[in-house]
């Protein structure tokens, strides 16, 4: 993919308030920042949140997404992990066209990809997968033949690995 | 009063009990409502000065207010009006500059203003009423999403659902407000909260850091080094002040580096006063409508030396060819100044008169010869200063700011609205002092002026303060001649009759082959002057040159409250020098037949 735009993951840690989201959606927005992918949710610690961002664009771009954020009195820290070691996953909901004299066949698909049969219909499946977002879509793409009804995916959400100094 | 002062009574014994042996544990603590913890933080902060309009939603807040035997609340004409004024309020006396305003309208009416100061990073913090709790959501009457409208154009919003936050949310918002990059806070309070109750917080309350948000105090010293060594070798540096130098207070130190090495500085509107345009060392204002000496200066150069500017793209032109050929140096307080438009060579994220300081002591003992330099730039002074010609048949715009520079008082506030006059005032009118031009930089806000010059008059009652406005701006805000002469305040207003929306009309005029599309407002225009006297101030007329001075003199002199001299200008008279937008800055144009 020579052309395209860098896609660089960023986590960052913010309070966990009402208002918090939108004004840090809209800040993306009107600075014109390319988000590809924006995912958020409660830490361990319900005063935070953890937001994951995947932005796309160069440097100088995300040297401002960074910056701007950073700025923000709702953002505690924010964190590019462009160049961090980091563990990546997205988790896709994928409701698949599927009668009896295919159900098989897309089962034995999902296994392939350690997807999991969420729900089974008379007419449907909903296929559960997670991992990185070219595995997601991977699948996507195989279930495609089949008919895709609908798909919910969370976004990608992304997190530092643990250092290895630790000491235990 | 009565309540107010037993409250405060109780309040200090109450803190003498907590401070003293007891820790105040078992202690029954007097409950305040959210309302009196408004004005109680507004109290403690020390402002004297608040502007606003009641409305049903902020009723609890204006109740405690007139108990308030500290705070003098103006009441304006309008919400914008009351925003404007608190901006003004806030540059002139260096602290925060407060507004009050009602739920819906009232808030949506500040919206402007807010923005104003966002993009002037003046310290502006509102307080406005909200619908009761139970109603937000519902389209309940005069309600109005006041946070989701003001994140764009904030530093940070509230909006207080509880009233045991107020306490917190007030201290915040002034340390927010001024800290770091200043910029406005807005903060929203349903009915409810205000009339709820609370405790007011024992001891001092540390809001010096607070999670999210922290102010650096140190900077890079190595960057400063390199940009010492770097300085030392340019052949054709030039220094481009921003409005960052007044924020920071750093005049003096911004002198003593450029004396060191004679620099030639430059400077963006926002930055006119931090160096004395009488300097020798001062070239003029940079961009759009800058002086010829100053954009060929940052053409030429090969070492730019930016403080405290964000570098829009009134100051730049045509980015690509901003300073082409020069090294560049930004120091600015807000590292997300750093690259945003133009990248520095050396950035150097930090306080102004800090890193100015230091960068003094590296240069201590230094040596530069830019005598070749000075003698390029004085040469572009020669080419480049406009004549100030004319018969004296048709009263020059440019003329009227010219005498009445030479009228007031070096510590005169100047304020403005935008447009034609804004720029002949930044062109004509000597400042000699940071912020002693209040004006509309980033947002470019018509009818800031007048509103302004209020909010200047209020927090520097013995100073003379004059706006310059057009006939544009001045009537885009012209009812606060209600609050001037209520207040009694001696502003001066000098309108610059042109009959249009003369920037506009300039632009198409140059650009839009002289078709003049909706910019002539004179029908319909009334005596700017008799509508002076009719709201209870002084109107003088002057249509030429001749009663130009007697009739600035009169109106100058008028200290029962405001003043507006109408002076009927040559109505095709433009701004220059010009950069066409879009063209690099040194391709400016001199006159009309230069396009």
């Amino acid at each position: 993919m020579p052309k395209e735009e860098q896609l660089h993951p960023l986590t960052a840690l913010v309070k966990n308030e009402s208002g918090v989201l939108s004004r840090l959606s809209g800040l993306f927005a009107r600075r014109g920042f390319n988000i590809d992918s924006l995912a958020v949710g409660e830490t361990d610690d319900p005063r935070y949140s953890r937001m994951s961002i995947i932005v796309k664009g160069d440097r100088e771009v995300l040297d401002q997404v960074v910056k701007q954020l950073n700025k923000q009195v709702d953002v505690i820290s924010v964190k590019d992990l462009s160049t961090a070691s980091h563990v990546e996953r997205e988790l896709s909901l994928i409701k698949v066209h599927a009668g009896t004299e295919n159900r098989s066949e897309i089962i034995e698909l999902a296994d392939i990809f350690r997807a999991k049969v969420a729900d089974v219909g008379k007419d449907f499946v909903i296929v559960e997968a997670t991992g990185n977002a070219d595995k997601v879509e991977a699948l996507e793409d195989l279930l495609e033949e089949f008919g895709i009804e609908e798909i919910a995916r969370t976004g990608r959400v992304v997190l530092e690995r643990a250092e290895k100094k630790e000491n235990n | 009063m009565a309540r107010s002062q037993n409250e405060e009574q109780a309040t200090t014994a109450m803190k003498e009990r907590t401070d003293g042996k007891g820790n105040g544990k078992g202690e029954r603590k007097e409950k305040i409502s959210g309302a009196r913890a408004v004005i109680k933080g507004i109290e403690e902060q020390g402002t004297e000065e608040i502007f606003g309009i009641i409305g049903g939603a902020i009723m609890p807040i204006y109740d405690e207010l007139g108990k308030s035997e500290s705070i003098r609340h103006v009441t304006t004409t309008h919400e914008q009006g009351a925003v404007h004024a608190a901006d003004a309020y806030a540059r002139v006396k260096g602290e925060p500059g407060i507004v009050f305003a009602t739920s819906g309208p009232g808030a949506s009416n500040l919206m402007t203003g807010i923005a104003n100061a966002y993009m002037d990073s003046s310290p502006v913090i509102g307080f406005t009423g909200q619908v009761a709790t139970s109603l937000i959501g519902q389209d309940s009457f005069q309600e109005v999403d006041v946070r989701g409208m003001s994140d764009p154009v904030t530093k940070h919003n509230y909006l207080v659902m509880d009233p045991e936050d107020v306490p917190s949310t007030v201290r915040e918002s002034y340390h927010l407000a001024q800290s770091g990059r200043p910029g406005p806070i807005m903060v929203d309070l349903p009915k409810d909260v205000q009339t709820g109750e609370l405790t007011w917080p024992d001891g001092k309350y540390e809001t010096e850091e607070f999670e999210g948000y922290e102010v650096d105090d140190g900077f890079d010293e190595d960057s400063v080094s390199e940009l010492a060594d770097r300085l030392t070798v340019a052949e054709h540096p030039v220094v481009l002040i921003g409005g960052g130098i007044g924020h920071a207070g750093a005049s003096q130190e911004l002198m003593e580096v450029v004396r060191k090495f004679q620099l030639p500085v430059a400077s963006s509107l926002m930055g006119l006063g931090s160096i004395n345009s009488h300097d020798p060392h001062f070239i003029g204002m940079v961009g759009m409508h800058g002086s010829g000496p100053a954009n060929k200066a940052i053409a030429k150069s090969d070492f730019l030396l930016a403080v405290g500017t964000r570098l829009d793209d009134r100051i730049t032109g045509n980015v690509d060819q901003f300073a082409p050929h020069a090294e560049v140096a930004h120091i600015d307080i807000d590292p997300a100044e750093m690259g945003k438009i133009v990248q520095p060579d050396i950035p150097v994220v930090g306080d102004a008169k800090k890193v100015l300081t230091r960068l003094s002591e590296e240069l201590e003992g230094r040596k530069t010869d830019i005598d070749g330099w000075w003698d390029k730039i004085k040469d572009w002074f020669d080419r480049y200063t406009p004549e100030l010609d004319g018969d004296g048949s048709v009263l020059k715009p440019q003329k009227v700011v010219a005498a009445l520079n030479e009228l007031t008082a070096e510590e005169t506030i100047v304020t403005t609205g935008v447009g034609q006059h804004q720029m002949w005032a930044a062109q004509y009118y000597e400042f000699t002092r940071p912020n002693q031009l209040i004006t509309s930089g980033g947002l470019g806000t018509m009818g800031f002026g007048f509103p302004a010059a209020i909010g200047a008059q209020v927090a520097a009652p013995d100073r003379p303060v004059v706006s310059i406005t057009g006939d544009g701006s001045f009537q885009m805000n012209i009812q606060e001649l209600t609050t001037a002469v209520r207040e009694e305040l001696p502003v001066t207003v000098v309108v610059l009759r042109n009959g249009s929306l003369g920037m506009v009309r300039q632009w198409q005029e140059l650009f839009f082959e002289n078709r003049l599309v909706e910019t002539l407002i004179d029908d319909g225009t009334p005596s700017l002057a008799k509508v002076a006297e009719a709201y209870g101030g002084k109107g003088v007329t002057v249509a030429e040159e001749e009663g130009l001075k007697s009739g600035l003199e009169e109106a100058l002199s008028y200290q029962s409250g405001p003043s507006v001299v109408e002076c009927f200008v040559a109505e095709e008279e433009n701004v220059f020098p010009m950069v066409p937008a879009g063209a690099a800055n040194e391709e400016f144009i001199m006159e009309e037949n230069d396009a």
